[in-house]
């Protein structure tokens, strides 16, 4: 069994690797690539990514490692540049409670800026585990995968996700950033907070259900016009609008009127549509957004 | 006369031909013969001998008489020959037979006394059929719960949904399947999962236990899709109590139009939530 684990600073790789290091310019942002080979390069690798803040940008290609790519910003900057926030970016004393209305004086002194990045990898019998806490930083991470990978991918804020060409299982989790995936194969799970999704399956995967869940925000989804799908959707406040070549029809038993007291309604509800025999269920959830479900 | 015409004699005598026997002077000259005798008594011991196994045969006058009879009788027998036979028929069969309905009759019988016998060794294999129909079930039921609960277990997001989807067929009189379904509602990191929980719950006895289990769900969901779906389930069941609503308005993360949906449909008399 061959176990890599690379808990690696800025610092240390710059003395210990150089060549895989590349520092920008700019000293607020900095980058790291690693090559990792997998256990067994024959069987299908599983990718397990948790950030708790940026964004996640996963390819699928030919080769049969995992190329890593991980680029580090200061959210300070990052809210800067993206959010459009003017952040302080020297002392916060708020952010240091009590402690820092009573902060030594910095006066006379240079801050020195942290240039290590915290990211935990890991990789066990083709599993590989990617995962940083650092909460202070922004991570842009760019994975090159094997196609048939499967991922598990989550970031908590930021930019979100986007996946392009894998055809393993696919689960998705951006509390705010949008999430894109195209060139779906396998079955995906994908759940957002508050951002758009988009989807575009190359293929609807039969063996297992698939569900794109926006709390509020908007699903986009294309479907192949081929695809046996057994779409059911929940939409409590918003539009659906349909390409498919299949009706959707109200699912959910209404009973209107007062029974035992008290006074049943429907609220939202479900609607269904059987495309080519409906083999898999593919589950589209928004409390608050608009459905779109193209056929390609 | 010599001996062959006295033996003649006694001889159509013993036959019925000659009504007197030997006259006296025919016996004195047999008495005086011992030869003779001795022919005459074997003659009568032999006649004897034939008269034991012989019948009686009727006189001429008799038969005559007899046959006259018989004429007579098939002469009126040919007469009423039909009538009589109809009617001594009559007399004796059954209805069924004089209106030749005997032999289907039989048959329905025959059928019916075979569907009897068939119905009643039937009725027995079909108690046992079903007691093992019963038994085959409940074996059934029990797998499935079994992969229902292994398939909600497991690591993949889309497996457990599977999973879910699985339950759905699944009767939920088993408390472990609720136990873990109700698991998966509060604890599953999908709300896809949670959100078919839910639907599946929908299906399953409404009783006051699983009415506690749901409200106190509903205070610690933060996925509004999932607080609608638990407040769509709550209408399935009988009015909230004020601890119960205020167990739910607790909950931080509820979303302000659930609390609308809340307030509109389970305390539409209460101001004060």
């Amino acid at each position: 069994m061959k176990i890599y684990r690379l808990k690696a600073t800025l610092l240390m790789l710059v003395m210990c690797a150089l060549s895989s290091i590349a520092t920008s310019a700019n000293a607020a942002e900095r980058s790291v690539s690693h090559n990792l080979e997998l256990t067994d390069p024959n069987k299908p690798a599983k990718i397990d990514v948790s950030l708790m803040s940026g964004k996640i940008t996963v390819e699928g290609y030919k080769g049969k490692t995992v190329k890593i790519q991980a680029t580090v910003n200061d959210l300070d900057k990052v809210k800067e540049d993206s959010w459009g926030v003017n952040v302080n970016t020297h002392v916060n004393t708020k952010m240091h409670g009590d402690a820092g209305e009573n902060r030594p004086s910095t006066k006379g002194l240079k801050r020195v800026k942290k240039t290590n990045v915290n990211i935990d990898i890991e990789e066990r019998n083709n599993r590989v585990s990617i995962e940083s806490h650092n909460n202070r930083d922004s991570i842009e991470l760019i994975l090159k995968v094997p196609f048939n990978a499967s991922l598990e991918l989550e970031v908590n804020k930021g930019q979100g996700v986007s996946v392009t060409n894998v055809y393993g299982e696919i689960e998705i989790e951006s509390v705010r950033g949008p999430i894109t995936a195209k060139g779906v194969r396998g079955s995906i799970v994908a759940e957002s907070s508050r951002s758009d999704m988009t989807i575009v399956f190359d293929e609807f995967n039969l063996e297992k259900p698939s569900s794109l869940t926006v709390h509020r925000g908007n699903i986009d989804v294309t479907l192949p016009s081929k695809a046996s799908a057994l779409i059911d959707v929940k939409n409590y406040d918003g539009e659906i609008f349909s390409g498919i070549e299949a009706e959707f029809k109200n699912v959910d038993k209404v009973e209107k009127g007062k029974s035992k007291g008290h006074q049943k309604i429907t609220i939202g509800g479900s609607m269904q549509a059987n495309l080519n025999g409906g083999k898999q269920k593919l589950l589209l959830n928004t409390f608050r957004g608009d459905m779109f479900i193209r056929s390609k | 006369m010599n001996h062959q015409d006295i033996i003649s004699q006694k001889i159509e005598f013993l036959n019925g031909n000659r009504t007197n026997d030997l006259s006296p002077e025919t016996l004195i000259m047999v008495k005086q013969d011992p030869e003779l005798a001795s022919e005459i008594e074997f003659v009568e011991q032999l006649w004897k001998q034939t008269e034991l196994d012989r019948v009686s045969k009727p006189s001429a006058q008799m038969q005559a008489r007899f046959y006259q009879m018989l004429s007579h009788a098939q002469s009126a027998e040919a007469t009423s020959h039909k009538a009589t036979e109809s009617a001594k028929k009559a007399s004796r069969e059954p209805l069924l037979v004089r209106l030749g309905l005997f032999q289907p009759a039989f048959q329905v019988l025959l059928l019916v006394v075979v569907f009897g016998l068939g119905w009643s060794l039937n009725s027995n294999k079909l108690s046992q059929q079903t007691d093992r129909s019963a038994v085959l079930e409940n074996k059934v039921e029990a797998l499935n719960v079994m992969v229902a609960l292994s398939m909600l277990g497991k690591d993949s997001t889309a497996e457990r949904l599977a999973g879910v989807d699985y339950a759905k067929n699944v009767s939920l009189d088993d408390e472990r399947l609720v136990d873990s379904l109700l698991a998966l509602l509060n604890g599953d990191r999908s709300s896809a999962v949670r959100l078919s929980v839910v639907d599946v719950l929908a299906q399953g006895k409404q009783h006051d236990q699983m009415q506690r289990k749901i409200v106190d769900s509903l205070s610690k969901q933060s996925n509004p899709i999932v607080q609608v779906a638990l407040v769509e389930l709550l209408q399935n069941y009988s009015k909230l109590s004020q601890q119960q609503l205020q167990t739910i308005f607790s909950n931080e993360q509820l979303d302000e139009e659930v609390a609308r949906l809340i307030k509109q449909n389970f305390a539409p008399q209460s101001k004060t939530i």
